[in-house]
């Protein structure tokens, strides 16, 4: 049955090529959303593992804390004051002031590049224990640790000189890939940061780490007692903010995506229909020979299947590359590209089926047909 | 005896429209016969072939085809019987456009599950069989008429049928084209092949072992013609 069906697609050349581009246009529209929502799902929830036992306080906000990093500033004094706090482990605790260098391309992301001023000495309460290659700590106001999106951005190595905002700074370190925030960081002495973006004695957030993970719930309520204007997220209440975002994302993504895979079905479908419209009479004399009705519902499907699964496929390159003119990244997820042929598996099977349906009910007299 | 029908009806439409196409035709058709069926248009030849074909069922009477009546057969049995015991041969050739003439030959192998290797090896037989062997990877669009029904030959003989159907095989050729489509088929009928055409040209006619005449549905008169008596 394959055979027949990669000759009718092959026979009609005009119309299977423009079916398969709308199958393209739809499905690698498909592809990026996903990918696009994978990666930033998969994104929240690192960020948010990596919080485990952490407090962070931001200026208090309409929608409560926000995602996006360097959105809102707090005062100096305001940090310490918090930092001063009992069953804050200080020296695992950092104002850290967030503004971007290069922003994003995808809206509402936190930013491709961007300076994270630090506490100095405090460097790994940003990042973290990990294994840094180079210095872990910054002790000119000239020396900059770079993400590991950073490095890619600046083609940096150790020891190499880059410029943000017309300083000069000195590799000292580079991180391992940690999550997209840290990843993106150009981390710097905080004083430096407010220096040359000029946010005097102002900081984005504060980072804590309590004395005790077990009373992580308790910090964050002394801080907001402390002072009403900010807001202090813990692991778990970022989880909760995020899954609420995220299920609010997932529900416009899933209506798009469906949307689209609607669209593309139709376009399969209402081709179909016209290619066994077109086609009654050699339907009618399939059955005439002898082909049952099983055979022509086989036969319909797999032609829709085809083309359907032809332009799923041909959608997968497309899109990476789409991605990468549009947002500058080689972004692309292989479990994603199994659902995409699956949903085009799908897709193809289901726009058979009605027109199948009809050409199945063909009378074998129909062969008879003058045309 | 391949295929006999005892009192046959067929009744289009109803009330003031109503059309007996066929009424009441007993037919006999014998292994090795080469029939055809003659008449004025609008007599019942086709409608009657179709009956023959199993492709149209009879409004009344029955058909029995190699000891089995049609009529107590479902739809699946019956496109089995289409498939495997019956070939036939449309005036339009009707072959599958976007297949090669090999391709078109091989279907009705395929559909009988029969295996690519074995269908296409009996394909380039039968194509050679009918002189097409130049020809086997030719669309039916690059090919003549004449050569599109001797494709439309070799299908119908893809599955060995027991009976060969052809309804004006020759009506879309030109004289030319038709002799030879007669030669082939005459050809297959030595070779034991039993064939029923319908015709309404006389010359053809006069080259069949056996002529029934219709009209108005019914069959008016049956005649043995000489060669008939040659080859019997
Ligand atoms: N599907 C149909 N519906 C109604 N009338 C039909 C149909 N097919 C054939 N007829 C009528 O039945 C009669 C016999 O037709 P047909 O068998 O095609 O004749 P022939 O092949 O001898 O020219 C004609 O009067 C024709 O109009
Ligand atoms: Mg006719």
């Amino acid at each position: 049955m394959i055979e027949l069906a990669i000759k009718n697609i092959w026979g009609r050349k005009t119309r299977s090529v423009l079916t398969i581009m709308g199958v393209i246009v739809a499905m690698q529209l498909y592809i990026i959303l996903s990918t696009i929502m994978g990666s930033y799902e998969k994104d929240v929830q690192k960020q948010i593992s990596n919080m485990a036992g952490r407090v962070i306080v931001q200026l208090k906000t309409e929608s409560g804390a926000s995602f996006l990093p360097g959105s809102n500033v707090i005062k100096e004094s305001d940090a310490k004051e918090v930092m001063g706090l009992q069953g804050v482990d200080n020296e695992r605790s950092t104002p850290v002031l967030i503004q971007a260098i290069v922003p994003s391309k995808v809206p509402n992301a936190p930013p491709t590049v961007m300076a994270a001023g630090i506490e100095k000495g405090k460097e790994e309460a940003y990042f973290g224990n990990v294994e840094v290659d180079g210095e872990s700590k910054i002790s000119k106001s000239s020396d900059v640790i770079l993400g590991a999106g950073a490095k890619e951005f600046y083609k940096a190595k150790l020891g190499d000189s880059i410029t943000v905002r017309d300083d000069k700074f000195t590799v000292v370190g580079i991180l391992p890939e940690i999550n997209s925030q840290i990843d993106a960081s150009v981390v710097m002495n905080l004083a430096t940061a407010q220096e040359i973006f000029v946010r005097p004695s102002l900081v984005s957030s504060v980072m804590l780490t309590a004395t005790q993970v077990d009373k992580v719930v308790e910090l964050a309520k002394k801080v907001t007692e402390l002072n009403p204007k900010l807001t202090a997220s813990t692991s778990e209440s970022m989880k909760k903010s995020a899954d609420e975002m995220l299920e609010g994302q997932r529900r416009f993504f899933a209506m798009i995506n469906n949307t689209v895979v609607a669209v593309a079905a139709f376009i399969v479908m209402i081709v179909m229909v016209m290619a066994v419209f077109e086609r009654r009479k050699e339907i009618g004399t399939l059955k005439a020979i002898g082909a049952s009705r099983a055979k022509i519902l086989g036969i319909i499907v797999t032609e829709s299947l085809t083309l359907s699964l032809i332009g799923g496929v041909m959608a997968l390159p497309i899109s990476v590359l789409l991605i990468r003119l549009v947002f500058g990244g080689w972004l692309f997820d292989t479990s994603q590209w199994g659902q995409t042929i699956a949903v085009a598996v799908g897709l193809g099977i289901f726009a058979g089926l009605w027109p199948a349906w009809s050409a199945q009910r063909v009378n074998p007299l129909e062969s008879l047909r003058y045309e | 005896m391949i295929i006999q029908t005892k009192n046959l009806w067929k009744t289009y439409g109803s009330g003031d429209t109503q059309v007996n196409a066929l009424r009441g035709v007993d037919l006999t058709v014998n292994k090795g016969d080469f029939l055809a069926l003659v008449g004025p248009s609008g007599c019942g030849k086709s409608t009657l072939l179709h009956m023959l074909g199993a492709m149209d069922t009879p409004s009344r009477g029955e058909i029995m085809l190699e000891g089995r009546e049609l009529g107590k057969l479902g739809e699946g049995q019956l496109t089995d019987v289409r498939l495997e015991r019956l070939g036939f041969i449309f005036q339009t050739f009707n072959l599958v456009p976007t297949l090669n003439a090999l391709e078109n030959v091989m279907l009705p192998m395929k559909f009988a599950g029969i295996s690519r290797r074995e269908a296409k090896q009996k394909a380039l037989c039968l194509l050679d069989m009918v002189g097409l062997k130049e020809r086997t990877r030719h669309l039916p669009a690059q090919m003549s008429g004449g050569q599109r029904q001797r494709v439309a030959i070799a299908r119908a003989l893809a599955n060995d049928p027991a009976l060969i159907l052809a309804d004006e095989p020759t009506g879309n050729l030109d004289s030319e084209n038709s002799e030879k489509i007669m030669e082939l088929l005459q050809n297959l009928n030595r070779k034991g092949r039993t064939i029923v055409m319908v015709t309404h040209n006389p010359e053809l006619a006069e080259r069949v072992n056996r002529v029934v005449y219709m009209k108005d549905g019914q069959l008016a008169e049956l005649q043995r013609n000489t060669k008939d008596i040659q080859s019997a």
